[in-house]
């Protein structure tokens, strides 16, 4: 099993690599030049190609992508072409609020999306599978922005229930020691910053988890279904256990298996940024921070950008085949 | 089995606790009830690129560093008249070397002193490309408001507060450029010790003016806090917190639930923003306008009486009518009233189709032509639907025989497009920096007497030689004359066809007190916040 955890991780190197040469070439096709956005609609040409010198883009193209490695061997991803900050300054910002929104998301959308389905499969064909049912389909079609924005208007401002947006009542100052808010707020012990974070965090994440729940509802509805038919089941039934351990103990271990699969697809993605959630709720992480560098043409974030979320893909896709080991002792890797 | 379940507890507890706390009513930003105090939070569409102002072009940078930094001049605010800021008087004899009187006693934030030589040490930062403090920025503004046409030769220290530039040619314009924000003075120290971090959000920074830099959280919010120090009149409130909100609803949801106490608002938010009685409208002087330009390398706009048919084709009042807000008018000219030289006698471009098509039959094109029309793929005020109005004035010239193909693109490739001359068609619109014509129509159309600007092939020598004058004319009525004449050869050679002069528009909450409209940007020393609402 380590054995195969290292060849694994080392894999993820080749993978990189070719990331960085289709993420480097592609993002230089697009048209548009990050010296002109730089400088806006008031620059001259002699302006623009002075800056296009200062920031090496006449260099020719595989030097600068030799350059571009040089630096990310030695750990350094850049500087931002537009805002002038180191790019890992700006990642220890914008990954942990991604994170933070995500995992919330995760927990509400796996919680409820699985319980669903569970209790959709057991009773099948009833009014709770119907309408189960007919919530994930709704889910699945309802545009996240338009709810979003519903619920603002209904909870936010026609009813102050929730804050409209942000991370944090802006008043209230935060020693950003990890970027992720509920731990900062506890590491300085201030409990009310961190009901207050909380709370900022109920609306984004709950939107955010009707991305991921309405396939869990319906793929693990139809996991337990297949499941509950099977023999090992009926003599689990026979044998005279309780109903609740024979759904979770026996039939919800063994139909885990593809839930897990789409969990980690979904978990994969959305660290790349939820951009339609970070933006209506104006959420400072990976999402609007890559589609602003794309804006703007500002390679190194983009570089960067893509190179973490594949670098976080290929992990949780190792997580993912990890725990099929945990769920089923069948599957052994060598 | 038991230590998860009493974990589960008492993460459940603590959880449910902090909610309890952070629903109860507490950080206020409000405050005293009697002209003082409270935190005003402005929710606006992005973030600022960086604070060192120097370094920037983009409104979202100045707006927030021209409250931590002050300039040598500002404009009056409610006209573009020029009154002393850090420069308490200055003399010219010669419109050629200006010297200035620095106030007695400013200290910038970190506790240094501001002198001649600090205001010396901005410039040669400014001036020289191999300046060790550059730190590889450009600095756009100031190449291009000193540049060949009013270049500063030497700044010279004459004693602690006195100082003097002088200029390669005499000019009365280094006034208003220097209230530019670009143009406000840095503490040196600071620059010094935090290098290449300074004015980004991994350092600070430092100046004189009525608020400090606290906090700032990329793509989140600025923070900054009251300068007690500060020399002038203020500031009243205690904190001033700039949040990025990119999406408009959201934004506007923010002021509607009062959670932000001002908001840039997108045009189709205004009427909601209107009726909203806790929420204030300010109208500031319009200084920008909104146009459709012509390149005249080659046919069919390189004719004087095409581009005047395509103005005469074009419904402009019935634009104004149904894609603009109140408050915004019809541009009679290319300069609105509030920049001087504007010329209130422009005769008005008429609406008249079958003269257009005359006109058109004139030139060569009694069947019209087909060209190329880009519309801006943003909203701005001065465009606030570039679509649905690009499509009105298709609509139009389609009835004189000119055929339109609407095109756009990523903002960033049009503007770059626009500057290689691809475009024969296209909308674009300008805001003014500092409300000086030189700013204005000078910047459009000045080219160098005998040579057709590069960016549309449009040469008129006597409007070149008259703006290079205007520039240089010290005395006011005189500038003012020569600006005027200017308007008039633009309304009759048509380069742009002027639309719109969109307003400004300013938006609270009635719980803010003290805001006093102004041309530019809002000036948050004399606000206040009232109360939590």
């Amino acid at each position: 099993m380590t054995a195969y955890i290292i060849r694994r991780v080392l894999g993820l190197f080749p993978v990189l690599f070719g990331i960085t040469l289709l993420v480097f070439f592609l993002v230089r096709m697009i048209p548009g030049d990050p010296a002109v956005t730089m400088l806006g609609d008031r620059a001259s040409a002699e302006d623009v190609e002075r800056v296009r010198e200062q920031l090496g883009l006449n260099e020719p193209l595989y030097k600068q992508y030799f350059k571009f490695m040089g630096q990310l061997l030695r750990g350094d991803l850049g500087k931002s072409i537009i805002h002038k900050t180191d790019v890992t300054f700006d990642l220890r910002q914008r990954l942990p609020a991604t994170i933070e929104m995500v995992v919330w998301a995760l927990l509400i959308g796996v919680s409820v999306g699985v319980t669903i389905g569970v209790i959709s499969a057991v009773k099948r064909n009833s009014i709770f599978d119907i309408v189960g049912m007919i919530g994930a389909l709704l889910g699945v079609s309802m545009p996240i922005f338009w709810l979003a924005l519903i619920l603002i208007y209904e909870l936010a401002v026609n009813n102050k229930i929730l804050p409209p947006s942000g991370r944090l009542d802006a008043a209230i100052f935060v020693d950003r020691r990890t970027g992720f808010i509920l731990i900062d707020t506890l590491l300085m012990g201030d409990f009310y910053a961190f009901g207050n974070a909380l709370w900022h965090l109920i609306l984004p994440a709950c939107v955010l988890s009707t991305v991921i729940m309405p396939p869990l509802v319906r793929i693990t509805r139809a996991c337990m279904l297949d499941v509950l038919n099977q023999d090992y089941v009926r003599t689990a039934r026979a044998k005279g256990l309780l109903e609740q351990v024979v759904i979770i103990k026996h039939a919800l271990k063994n139909a885990l298996l593809p839930v897990v699969t789409v969990i980690g697809g979904q978990l994969g993605g959305l660290l790349g940024g939820a951009i339609l959630t970070e933006t209506i709720f104006s959420w400072p992480g990976m999402g609007t921070w890559t589609y602003q560098a794309i804006s703007y043409r500002d390679y190194p974030i983009v570089q960067a950008s893509v190179l973490v979320s594949a670098t976080i893909y290929v992990f949780v896709n190792l997580g993912v085949d990890l725990l099929y080991t945990v769920l089923d002792p069948r599957v052994r890797y060598t | 089995m038991l230590k998860t379940r009493a974990l589960s507890l008492l993460i459940a507890i603590i959880t449910i606790l902090s909610l309890l706390a952070a629903c109860a009513p507490g950080a206020t930003t409000g405050g005293r009830s009697t002209g003082g105090g409270g935190t005003l939070i402005v929710g606006r569409g992005g973030d600022s690129v960086s604070l060192d102002a120097a370094t920037v072009t983009d409104g979202e940078s100045w707006r927030v560093a021209g409250e931590i930094l002050d300039p040598l001049v500002r404009l009056e605010g409610t006209s573009t008249k020029v009154i002393p800021w850090l420069a308490e008087k200055w003399e010219s004899k010669d419109g050629l070397t200006w010297t200035f009187t620095l106030r007695k006693g400013v200290k910038f934030h970190d506790g240094t002193e501001l002198n001649a030589e600090a205001v010396k040490w901005n410039f040669d930062r400014w001036m020289d490309p191999n300046n060790p403090w550059r730190f590889g920025r450009t600095f756009e503004y100031y190449d291009t408001e000193f540049g060949e046409n009013l270049k500063i030769e030497e700044v010279k220290v004459i004693d602690n507060l006195t100082f003097s530039i002088r200029l390669a040619t005499p000019s009365a314009v280094i006034l208003p450029k220097l209230a530019l924000t670009s143009f406000a003075i840095s503490s040196p120290k600071a620059i010094q010790e935090q290098g290449d971090k300074y004015g980004t959000a991994a350092g600070t920074t430092v100046g004189t003016g009525p608020f400090m830099f606290k906090e700032w959280i990329p793509n989140d919010k600025i923070t900054l806090v009251r300068n007690p120090n500060w020399w002038g009149d203020g500031p009243k409130l205690d904190a001033l917190i700039f949040r990025s909100i990119p999406d408009n609803s959201a934004r506007l949801a923010e002021l509607l639930a009062g959670t932000v106490h001002q908001a840039d608002l997108a045009q189709t938010d205004v009427p909601a923003a209107q009726a909203d009685p806790n929420i204030k409208e300010y109208n500031t002087p319009s200084l920008g306008v909104g146009y459709i330009a012509f390149q005249q390398c080659t046919e069919p706009f390189d004719d004087v009486k095409v581009r005047q048919a395509i103005a005469m084709a074009i419904n402009r009042e019935a634009l104004i009518k149904n894609f603009y807000t109140k408050g915004d008018q019809l541009a009679q000219g290319f300069q609105p009233p509030a920049i001087m030289g504007s010329n209130p006698n422009l005769p008005k471009i008429e609406y008249n189709p079958d003269k257009a098509k005359a006109l058109l039959a004139e030139a060569g094109f009694p069947d019209g032509f087909t060209t190329e029309f880009w519309y801006i793929p943003v909203v701005r005020g001065y465009f606030p639907d570039s679509k649905a109005i690009a499509e009105a004035i298709a609509v139009d010239l389609a009835k004189i025989g000119v055929k339109v193909e609407l095109k756009t693109e990523d903002w960033g490739a049009y503007l770059e497009d626009r500057n290689k001359g691809k475009f024969p068609m296209w909308m674009l619109g300008w805001g003014s920096d500092n409300g000086d014509p030189d700013n204005f129509i000078g910047w459009h159309f000045a080219h160098p007497v005998g040579q057709p600007k590069e960016e549309d092939c449009y040469a008129n020598d006597k409007l070149a030689q008259l703006l290079i004058d205007g520039a240089k004319e010290p005395d006011v009525a005189k500038r003012e004359k020569i600006y005027q004449e200017a308007e008039q050869i633009v309304h009759d050679d048509m380069p742009r066809i002027p639309i719109a002069w969109p307003t400004g528009r300013v938006f609270f909450r009635t719980s803010v007190e003290g805001y006093q409209p102004v041309v530019f940007r809002s000036w948050y020393e004399k606000v206040w916040v009232k109360e939590s609402k």
